[in-house]
């Protein structure tokens, strides 16, 4: 039942990613100061901004950027974590050696430390926040990769295809990447939430996304220093996300029951 | 009876089994002798895996860092938008070795870090060592006392709720994925909200007092534990169907007594274990939640730091963290090995 | 403090009211099975079930349905039974322990002369006993040794711990009185060094010495009944004789014992009577010798001709049953190999190649002193062996014997150290894997394990196509398969009906998963891609251990029957001695990485020299002389 629900909330998401005119049909950049810390009311869902501007357009529109920057940096981290865990899982020991110390020495600076390294290295910026946040998640996801495919490269039915005479390159064609890969699409799924959050965090933390664009975090770091007087304005962007990552962790994990064995 | 009754199980376990045992195998008799051993060796191969990963660390960052385009004297000297001299620029580089070939610079920054020394803050013109013994001792309660929070709240929730039916595991592992995907810095606004605006119980601004703490606290422990309770609830669940429960049950253990005796040790176990990972997470929290809460700390600094650019003071707090989050995986290993003797029959992974 | 023994404390702490506690140490004290008493258990109708579904008594299907026995004290009754039979089930029912969801009812269900059965609901439903009235059953009057031995006992507290517990529970002696108690306890179970064991986890104790462990924890508060759920099943059989002795010892006390297995040659030792369930029912139930000797039930005889010791090679093991039967056992049986008659005693079928090997064939397998180390552990020591064409070697031996790591570098998969292994004449091991490639097809193997060497993503069809592809001869060839265009494929669809056909499966199981399959499903499948490259010896490890009785029967049966039509040769690895005496031409015992003894199997089991075979012949459970 859950994982419905999840789905329901994920394709609202995708709906108001894509064609956000449809759910909001105003301008999320529209300044209206005579319309300045609505709180929530009829014709103003989630209230207004400092500025006038209506909080659920805008929350409709950040969708799309906020998933873009989400889905962007899970994938430069499960990239750069299938290259690092095939290679260690598969390339040999001293392979194997190398990449397990790069990931240990990775692990040392926790997840947004290392996306703030990346971010005095390159400067703030929603592209930076990007790479970092992908980069900072990559060695958890390495690892991940690299203990799945070990236990697949290991298993008894990947003997049985040797002793059927199978080359070694069709075992890992036909078998090893296959069964190694399909784990990670929900690696995938329940990344994609918390890079949302992580992009987001960076954000509110004036790194990420500028203010005026309609990105939750970056609302999120306007409305809070009004957080005493218009609470609707960091509270909804706040809510959109957790909405997305509870979501996408709840499907993640329904895939992660139903996926073989 | 040749021994004392009431020896205490530490002293027995690394006794040697007498020779007239009939057929102990090979390698049980072999681990019983070399168990003290065992976990001697397997700290100091961590101590020393440790080391490692600070080398490394240190190593990764200064190379990291040559990255950073434009001219570092210049950036000492205020930035780019400084309009510095010539000769100033020179003198800089001159103290700061910056004139030097870079694996000079590297060896000089290496011997620096062995003595303590982490250079000097751009912006705050103090030795960097200096700033982070002010701030670290806040981050350190904070984190502690979140952890500790995040535990009692993780393992109490995974015990109550595989106990009371299928409302109350429904109730539980919806709170535990929602805590774990709720934001710091939403969470904290939330609170703010419900607990210093609406009912006015605690202060939104982090004050010297033990109620400044509640809610940073709070926010800190409670996405924590919801990672915590999904693995600890998961182990609860393995724990409660094995067979060495229906053991106990068979022997007329009560309820209570099979999770007191019995599932929370087991519920515990992966908890222990994730704590290196926790102090990370927890760090990170830092970050964002002194800022939310205006309270002193490292993750305020560090964040000042990256936002100022100011180089030497960012590498040197994530090296801190770095070297705590080495000896918190010292710490954890040793922790888990202590309450798995399962874990020191085996050799050290690494 | 630790030398007086207290008797007297035994006896505190339980409602003990009409029985006298019977001491554990002083082994022949007059048992208090006097036949007029009354049975410390007494079960009329049991019915056990799962799944109350709806909150108005609409209650799943009973798994046992109308049991009944009684248990005098001093005696033994066993339950017999295959997986799914519901033995397991109503012994955890006695202690109310039957599982969460589950339902009983029963016309009586008493330990020790008292009703645990509570009052009964409306719809029938036996409420039981409160939680805290079952507790002061559990341990204190019937002390249950679940199944799984092995990780039966917590591995994080130290057994002298676990077994305290129920003296904590159930009397009232102080920590250092339960101490020495529980010292005693592990001396009567037959520990060895019990101060020193008792403070060790289960993780640093063999399966053995668990097994004694977890009895003495059964045992502790002095129970009057003891139910022991498949104590011997995961061990060695040298180990699994001394566990019984120790039960044989339990009854002497006077303890009435109920006793669960699947293995008739183990109830046919312990039991004084014995019920045979099946789906739920007795099917049959009556003293030992009138069970097992003269069985009135078809079941009964399937499941007694199943048993392989002694049976000589050749003669089926698995009948075909009558027409109701059938019905009720869907999953398994030949559909397709009906021919052999359900008669009382065949005729042994010829082998083609003959009891014994002559010298003037060429071996198909030979190993010449063949080694292998992992660390400081030997587990193959200088062992040579030849297999000729058509035959079967069997290879018997202990866990840790080596026979695994053996049929491994048999196979190819492990490297030895040292030695050689020629496959038809020609060099195999050492060799590097690209030359062995091409002569693969002439090896196959089956697994224990047949689920774990499926591929998870592939169909049943999937998995024989796959096989019956050839190797990969060089460089890209392997992909050319798909270039036959539909002629290759058309062979090869054909290829797997015959074999599914073949191993007695339905060509419908072709589209299904393994998963879905039952064990003698999956090893038949295995069974069939193993045959599929047309191999020439199918190297066998442990085939049918984790099948019930009467389908390991039918999957021996079904090996029997293949190496005739196809001249196949095989290595059986097995810990059973009555399975590979049932399907040895030539016999090969294993110890600690040696080949003790080896010969031709009528010789080797009618005449063992070697004192590791004979103990071994010893140990093994089998129907004696009832």
């Amino acid at each position: 039942m859950a994982q419905w629900v999840a789905i329901g909330v994920l394709a609202l998401l995708l709906l108001a990613a894509v064609l956000p005119g449809v759910l909001a049909p105003g301008d999320p950049l529209a300044i209206d100061p005579a319309q300045a810390f609505l709180s929530p009311r009829w014709g103003h869902p989630f209230g207004t901004d400092e500025s006038g501007r209506d909080i659920y357009t805008r929350v409709v529109h950040g969708a799309a950027p906020s998933l873009v920057i989400g889905v962007a940096a899970t994938a430069i981290g499960i990239l750069l974590a299938l290259v690092l865990g095939l290679a260690a899982a598969l390339g040999g020991r001293v392979v194997d050696f190398g990449v397990s110390r790069l990931l240990e020495v990775l692990f040392a600076f926790p997840g947004l430390l290392l996306a703030l390294l990346v971010i005095t290295v390159y400067g703030p910026g929603i592209v930076t926040s990007t790479i970092a946040v992908g980069l900072a998640t990559a060695p958890g996801y390495a690892r991940i990769i690299r203990s799945q495919t070990r236990s697949v490269a290991s298993a008894p039915y990947i003997e049985a295809a040797v002793v059927l005479g199978r080359s070694r390159g069709r075992i890992l064609v036909q078998h090893i990447l296959p069964n190694a890969v399909v784990p990670v699409f929900v690696l995938v799924t329940l990344g994609v939430g918390q890079a949302i959050v992580w992009a987001a965090a960076l954000s509110y933390l004036g790194l990420g996304a500028e203010p005026p664009a309609a990105e939750w975090g970056a609302m999120l770091f306007a409305g809070k220093n009004y957080l005493a007087t218009a609470w609707w304005m960091t509270f909804f962007p706040g809510l959109a996300i957790v909405l997305s990552a509870v979501a996408a962790t709840v499907l993640g994990r329904a895939l992660q029951r139903r996926g073989p064995r | 009876m040749t021994h004392t009754v009431g020896n205490d199980g530490a002293e027995a376990a690394v006794r040697a089994p007498t020779p007239s045992l009939p057929t102990p195998t090979p390698e049980l008799r072999r681990s019983s002798r070399s168990r003290g051993w065992v976990i001697v060796r397997g700290v100091l191969l961590r101590i020393g895996g440790g080391l490692f990963v600070l080398w490394a660390a240190a190593t990764l960052t200064f190379f990291g860092l040559r990255l950073i385009p434009g001219d570092p004297a210049q950036a000492i000297l205020g930035g780019p938008g400084s309009q510095a001299s010539a000769e100033a620029l020179a003198q800089v580089r001159a103290d700061y070795g910056l004139d030097q070939p870079i694996w000079v610079q590297y060896i000089a920054q290496l011997g620096r870090l062995a003595t303590g020394d982490l250079g000097t803050s751009y912006s705050l013109r103090s030795p960097v060592a200096e700033v982070i013994g002010a701030q670290i001792g806040g981050t350190l309660l904070l984190a502690a006392l979140a952890l500790i929070v995040a535990w009692a709240i993780a393992l109490g929730l995974a015990v109550w709720s595989t106990r009371g039916g299928r409302i109350a595991a429904a109730v539980g592992s919806t709170l535990e994925i929602v805590a774990a995907a709720v934001p710091h810095f939403w969470l904290a606004t939330v609170l703010v909200l419900v607990f210093s605006t609406a009912l006015r119980w605690f202060p939104a601004v982090s004050t010297a007092g033990p109620e400044g703490l509640v809610l940073p606290v709070l926010t800190l422990a409670l996405p924590l534990a919801g990672f915590l309770g999904q693995v600890m609830r998961e182990s609860v669940l393995d724990a409660l169907s094995a067979p060495f429960v229906l053991s106990a049950r068979a022997r007329g253990e009560s309820e209570n007594g099979v999770r007191w005796r019995h599932v929370l040790r087991h519920g515990s176990l992966p908890g222990i274990a994730l704590s290196g990972w926790a102090f990370g997470f927890l760090v990170s929290g830092a970050v964002v939640v002194e800022t939310i809460f205006a309270r002193p700390g490292l993750g305020r600094t560090l964040l000042n730091a990256v936002q100022l650019r100011d180089v030497p003071l960012v590498v040197g707090v994530v090296l801190v963290v770095a070297l705590g989050y080495v000896i918190m995986t010292v710490a954890t290993d040793a922790a888990s090995r202590l309450a798995d003797p399962r874990l020191r029959r085996q050799g050290v992974a690494l | 403090m630790s030398g007086d023994a207290p008797l007297q404390r035994r006896k505190v702490g339980g409602d003990s009211e009409s029985h006298s506690v019977v001491t554990a140490e002083t082994p022949h004290t007059p048992s208090r099975s006097a036949a007029s008493e009354a049975p410390v258990v007494r079960v009329e109708g049991l019915r056990v079930g799962f799944g109350t579904g709806g909150r108005r008594g609409a209650r799943g299907a009973a798994v046992v349905d109308g049991v009944s026995f009684e248990l005098q004290a001093g005696r033994a009754v066993a339950i017999v039974g295959e997986s799914g039979s519901g033995k397991s089930v109503t012994a955890r029912a006695l202690v109310g322990l039957a599982g969460p969801g589950s339902w009983m009812t029963a016309d009586a269900l008493e330990v020790g002369g008292a009703s645990v059965l509570g009052s009964t609901g409306r719809d029938g439903i036996a409420r039981g006993l409160s939680a805290a009235a079952w507790r002061r059953i559990r341990g204190r009057q019937i002390g249950l040794v679940v199944q799984d031995a092995l990780v039966s006992l917590d591995p994080l507290r130290p057994i002298g711990r676990e077994i305290g517990d129920a003296l904590r529970l159930h009397t009232s002696l102080s920590p250092v009185q339960r101490e020495v108690r529980v010292r005693e306890l592990l001396e009567s179970v037959g520990m060895p060094d019990p101060a020193e064991r008792m403070r060790q986890r289960s993780g640093e104790l063999s399966g053995g010495l668990r097994q004694r462990a977890l009895i003495a924890s059964a045992l502790a508060a002095d129970p009057s009944v003891l139910i022991a759920d498949e104590p011997t099943t995961a061990l060695d059989s040298t180990v699994q004789a001394r566990i019984l002795e120790q039960f044989e010892s339990i009854k002497a006390n006077g303890t009435g014992l109920l006793f669960i297995s699947h293995d008739l040659a183990v109830v046919s030792r312990i039991a004084d009577e014995v019920l045979v369930m099946r789906a739920g029912r007795v099917v049959e139930s009556g003293p030992v010798e009138q069970v097992l000797g003269d069985p009135r039930h078809e079941y009964t005889k399937t499941l007694l001709r199943a048993v392989p010791t002694g049976v000589p090679r050749g003669v089926p093991l698995s009948v075909r049953w009558g027409a109701d039967a059938a019905g009720t056992e869907p999953t398994e049986g030949e559909p397709f190999s009906t021919a052999r008659p359900a008669a009382d005693h065949p005729t042994p079928t010829a082998h083609l190649a003959g009891a014994t090997t002559s010298p003037a064939v060429t071996p198909l397998v030979e190993a010449t002193a063949v080694s292998k180390r992992f660390g400081s552990r030997t587990a193959v020591d200088a062992v040579s062996l030849v297999i000729a064409p058509g035959t079967t070697l069997g290879l018997v031996g202990e866990s840790g014997s080596g026979k695994t790591t053996l049929g491994r570098i048999i196979l190819g998969l492990t490297t030895p150290d040292s030695g050689t292994v020629t496959l038809d004449g020609a060099p195999w091991a050492p060799l590097r894997e690209r030359d062995r490639r091409a002569r693969r097809p002439v090896l196959g193997a089956v697994y224990q394990d047949a689920l774990s060497s499926f591929d998870p993503r592939l169909t049943v069809g999937r998995i024989l196509e796959d096989a019956l592809r050839g190797q990969d001869s060089g460089s890209g060839a392997g992909s050319g398969a798909d270039a036959g265009a539909g002629s290759v494929a058309g062979v090869i669809r054909d290829g797997v009906a015959g074999l599914l056909h073949e191993v007695g499966l339905s060509p419908e199981t072709a589209s299904a998963r393994p998963l879905q399959l039952s064990g003698g499903q999956r090893q038949r499948v295995s069974i069939a891609r193993a045959l599929a490259p047309r191999p020439r010896i199918v190297v066998l490890d442990e085939p049918v251990s984790a099948l019930d009785v009467s389908i390991q029967a039918q999957i021996l049966d079904l090996l029997d029957r293949l190496q005739r039509e196809r001249g196949v040769a095989y290595l059986f690895i097995s810990h059973d001695l009555g399975v590979v005496q049932h399907m040895s031409d030539q016999v090969a015992v294993m110890k600690d990485g040696r080949i003790v003894e080896q010969g031709p199997s009528a010789d080797v089991f009618a005449r063992p020299q070697h004192p590791y075979t004979r103990a071994l012949f010893d140990a093994a459970p089998r129907i004696g002389p009832l």
